[in-house]
């Protein structure tokens, strides 16, 4: 029997929980944040996810796409649809929240009129262009995720993700 | 997904998750926050990314609740995610440095002294405490990262099977075991020498 298995070896590693119980805890707002988690609204069953394909965070491109300064490209995508959607610091609203812009484009089978973000606090949209394409600034670092409408009707959102 | 006549716990919290009842979510979370919490701070994150990860871990379940194939995995499959989100955040941030262990104190979380949060015993025994959690601290400090990261993730989930942490630590599942306990031995002959190991004798 190892140190690890013994009694003496259960108690040591229960000390050790205890002691980052004490000096490394979690945070009174992450848990009120993990427990509001469970409040937030269910996605309606008729809407589709759209799972992550790539994140040029994890798989750097060959080329970038934009000259834009730091932009990390998403794409999202299942049968019929897919949502390339590039990050990055929103230069315009840098003096006042900082945050980020959202600039992405659409290939739908039908139309899409407007993309929404949505973060654990707020919701933010932009109308769809001809071309299906959408800009969204201001966003908020952090947990977020995507939602596509058909005027009233949500058609598909992705998973949550870290912007 | 139907509770089988030996559903664990567990199970039985997430099948009540699902169907709205919030009090099931949370103690899901409760049970199971310190180890979404401490795998993200081993991968070296400061309090906010810290904070992130914890967020979208928690929110992604919700999304992803009724779906579960295995509610009495819930542990791995946070710790999995857990990890996930952290190596991303890493990876947007091009944070490569882990965090020091003799920083924790200054990474953006306040320090709670031990004396900090007492209960109602007697003050030779709270004093006696703080220096034995003092000491522990100190010759765990001294231990390589690899037995950090792992003594702190088996410590708070102790019902993750080897490989289970080895994947939400990145390590091979082959020296979990072995690390484990030469870590443990380890960190005992320190506290003997520091003339501490009964105070952290269960």
């Amino acid at each position: 029997m190892t140190e690890a298995h013994t009694p003496a070896g259960r108690a040591l590693l229960a000390r050790i929980a205890a002691m980052f119980h004490r000096l490394d805890p979690v945070p009174p707002h992450v848990q009120a944040d993990a427990e509001a988690a469970g409040l937030f609204p269910d996605t309606p069953p008729t809407a589709r996810c759209l799972p992550l394909i790539r994140d040029t965070a994890i798989e750097p491109l060959a080329l970038a796409l934009r000259s834009g300064i730091g932009g990390r490209l998403l794409s999202f995508g299942d049968l019929g649809i897919t949502l390339r959607v590039e990050l990055s610091g929103d230069l315009s609203d840098m003096d006042t929240s900082g945050g980020l812009r959202l600039t992405g484009l659409l290939t739908t089978e039908g139309s899409c009129t407007r993309v929404s973000v949505c973060w654990p606090a707020g919701e933010a949209g932009a109308p769809v262009d001809a071309l299906q394409r959408f800009e969204i600034g201001g966003v908020p670092p952090g947990p977020m995720r995507l939602r596509m409408w058909r005027d009233d009707q949500l058609l598909a959102v992705t998973p949550w993700f870290i912007g | 997904m139907s509770p089988s006549p030996t559903a664990s716990p567990i199970s039985a919290l997430v099948l009540a998750a699902t169907q709205g009842d919030q009090s099931a979510w949370r103690e899901i979370v409760r049970r199971y926050n310190p180890l979404v919490w401490t795998v993200a701070r081993e991968h070296g994150l400061p309090t906010n990314d810290a904070a992130d990860v914890a967020q979208a871990t928690w929110l992604i379940l919700a999304q992803r609740l009724s779906g579960l194939r295995h509610p009495d995995r819930l542990a791995a499959w946070l710790a999995t995610t857990a990890s996930r989100e952290s190596l991303r955040v890493l990876a947007i941030r091009r944070r490569e440095t882990p965090l020091d262990w003799a920083d924790v104190r200054t990474a953006g979380q306040p320090f709670v002294d031990p004396l900090d949060d007492r209960p109602d015993d007697d003050p030779e025994a709270l004093v006696l405490a703080a220096d034995q959690d003092g000491a522990l601290w100190r010759a765990f400090a001294t231990l390589p990262r690899r037995c950090r990261r792992l003594l702190r993730l088996l410590a708070t989930a102790p019902e993750l099977t080897y490989a289970q942490a080895a994947h939400a630590l990145g390590i091979r599942l082959g020296s979990v075991g072995p690390t484990r306990g030469r870590c443990l031995d380890t960190l005992r002959r320190r506290l003997a020498a520091a003339g501490v190991l009964d105070g952290v004798r269960g």
